[in-house]
């Protein structure tokens, strides 16, 4: 047993951790800030996951709390950010009828950490978490209200279609323009 | 009559080729629209004798407004975003165009937003005039770089406007730089390891562990507000070697796996701070006599003693971190363990 200590203290060699990739991230508080809502309103929000300073994408998922009775739904469950990029995070809340008139303070808690395999025989699975306030009113005058309308991300739009149906607009066009002068020149 | 037909001919192709433009490229027909627009007109209006002034100021296209909690902003983490700031300027003589603007930004320290309290100023110049230069639309002649070091809440612009005659107005507005929540750790912009190395002793503490062995790492708040950080960390279990079965385990009691702001485990300038293995216990890493956060930078690089937002040494916002780990008699190989740490804004400490 003693043999086996010695041994040990000698020749042991624990590579404990070693992440060869910087990944760290940020979130911003959510937009529209100052909202105040009736009951029965719904608005949309965003807030942003920031990787500009990670060289690993990460994946990401998040959860609201503290805003109960409050109905918050994500677009998505989880995001991917690619290294170096920021991703918009789009969500909806509700106020149910019932709601009690005041002010709500959640916190959005958003979890990243970089995709299994990332780090593989290279050390820990490293996990990071954030959180960011998340305020909002809920008013019964209607004088009191302030909503916003928040930039939505459009879907890429293809040009494609619209141009391949002008061209053949204008290539009918020309075609019977060729054909009356024909048939004149013929007569 | 071919003439007549070939001119209706080129006209039909034009008002196709107009139409389809506008319907590929709207917002930019609409530019070409309004510029016609305002061509064509010719009307002023002169009035002698009043004061400019302005009447709405905007950020990223967004309205400010009179009191606090204008219109949300967002930041960059460990960079700077430039910002449009606007103005929509009135002058009853007829020539706002002729105007001389400057805008002042001001955070929320300033009690008053002028020359003299100012973060970042700009010329603003002429962009157009929807009515004959009675409203004008200016713009800054550089646009705002908003850092990720400022302070986040209610920021002031002010947009000071005289005319050719030395008549002048000021307004200040509001406008709300959301709050940016980052930490980068190990913070390298150009790359960097969390490398605890080989570790050649076993049965005692191997301290001031961290970046490659007996280096350690910087952490840096990449935000706009002081963070509370927690960290906690799961037992290390054998991934490969002649280990199997072996785990290093972190406990309290005794400690085995701490976080330090120097290499000195009970002693040093500042105090460590060890963690359980439970992940659902997270120490609350403390520096001795320091709050309970990571402080906010007060320059983009934050590398100064004092570039932190309590202006005092040593730098809080910025600063190396080491661990010390207590390795029992255990097997030779590679050890795993998973780390987590929150962070958490801390909008009541300060700062």
């Amino acid at each position: 047993m003693f043999k086996y200590e010695k041994l040990s203290l000698i020749t042991t060699l624990l590579i404990l951790l070693s992440f060869q990739a910087v990944w760290s991230f940020g979130i911003t508080e959510p937009l529209p800030v100052g909202l105040k809502l009736l009951r029965g309103d719904s608005q949309r929000f965003f807030f942003q996951i920031q990787a500009v300073s990670s060289t690993n994408k990460l994946e990401c998922t998040y959860t609201i709390t503290g805003m109960d009775p409050l109905i918050i739904n994500f677009d998505q469950d989880s995001v991917t950010v690619d290294a170096g990029g920021v991703e918009n995070v789009y969500g909806t809340v509700t106020v149910p009828e019932t709601a009690p008139v005041k002010t709500y303070s959640g916190q959005v808690m958003v979890n990243c950490a970089p995709p299994i395999g990332a780090q593989e025989g290279t050390g820990s699975r490293l996990q990071q978490s954030m959180a960011v306030q998340f305020n909002l009113n809920v008013v019964g005058a209607l004088e009191e209200r302030k909503t916003e309308t928040i930039p939505e991300e459009q879907p890429k739009v293809s040009y494609i279609p619209t141009f391949t149906i002008l061209v053949i607009i204008i290539a009918i066009i020309a075609i019977v323009y060729w054909f009356i002068s024909k048939r004149k020149k013929k007569k | 009559m071919n003439m007549v037909k070939y001119t209706a001919f080129i006209f039909i192709i034009a008002l196709i080729v107009v139409f389809s433009f506008a319907i590929m490229f709207p917002k930019s027909f609409d530019q070409i629209r309004k510029a016609a627009e305002l061509a064509i007109k010719t009307g002023q209006l002169q009035i002698g004798g009043k004061n400019p002034r302005v009447d709405q100021i905007y950020i990223e296209d967004k309205a400010c407004t009179p009191s606090a909690s204008g219109p949300g902003v967002l930041g960059l983490a460990d960079s700077s975003v430039n910002k449009v700031i606007k103005a929509y300027i009135a002058d009853d003589n007829g020539n706002c165009n002729a105007a001389t603007a400057t805008a002042y930004v001001c955070d929320p320290n300033a009690a008053t937003c002028n020359q003299a309290t100012r973060i970042w100023q700009s010329g603003m110049t002429f962009t157009n005039s929807p009515d004959g230069n009675v409203h004008c639309n200016f713009t800054v002649s550089s646009n705002f770089p908003l850092w990720f070091y400022y302070r986040w809440g209610d920021w002031k612009i002010n947009v000071t406007v005289s005319d050719p005659s030395s008549l002048y107005n000021n307004t200040v507005q509001y406008w709300y730089y959301n709050i940016l929540n980052a930490v980068e750790y190990p913070y390298n912009p150009t790359g960097a390891t969390i490398d605890f190395g080989a570790l050649p002793t076993v049965g005692e503490w191997n301290d001031g562990r961290g970046g490659g062995g007996t280096t350690g790492n910087y952490i840096k708040n990449t935000g706009n507000i002081r963070v509370n950080v927690t960290w906690n960390s799961t037992d290390f279990t054998c991934q490969s070697g002649t280990c199997t079965g072996d785990i290093i385990p972190i406990t309290n009691s005794p400690d085995s796996f701490c976080i330090d702001r120097d290499t000195t485990r009970n002693g040093g300038t500042f105090s460590q701070q060890c963690m359980n293995a439970n992940e659902l216990i997270q120490s609350w890493y403390i520096p001795t006599g320091k709050p309970a956060s990571i402080q906010r930078c007060t320059t983009s690089a934050c590398t100064g003693a004092t570039e932190d937002d309590d202006g005092g040494s040593p730098n809080d916002a910025y600063y190396y971190q080491w661990w010390h780990i207590y390795v029992p008699n255990v097997r030779e190989g590679t050890y795993q363990d998973s780390i987590q740490w929150t962070g958490i804004p801390c909008p009541t400490c300060g700062g």
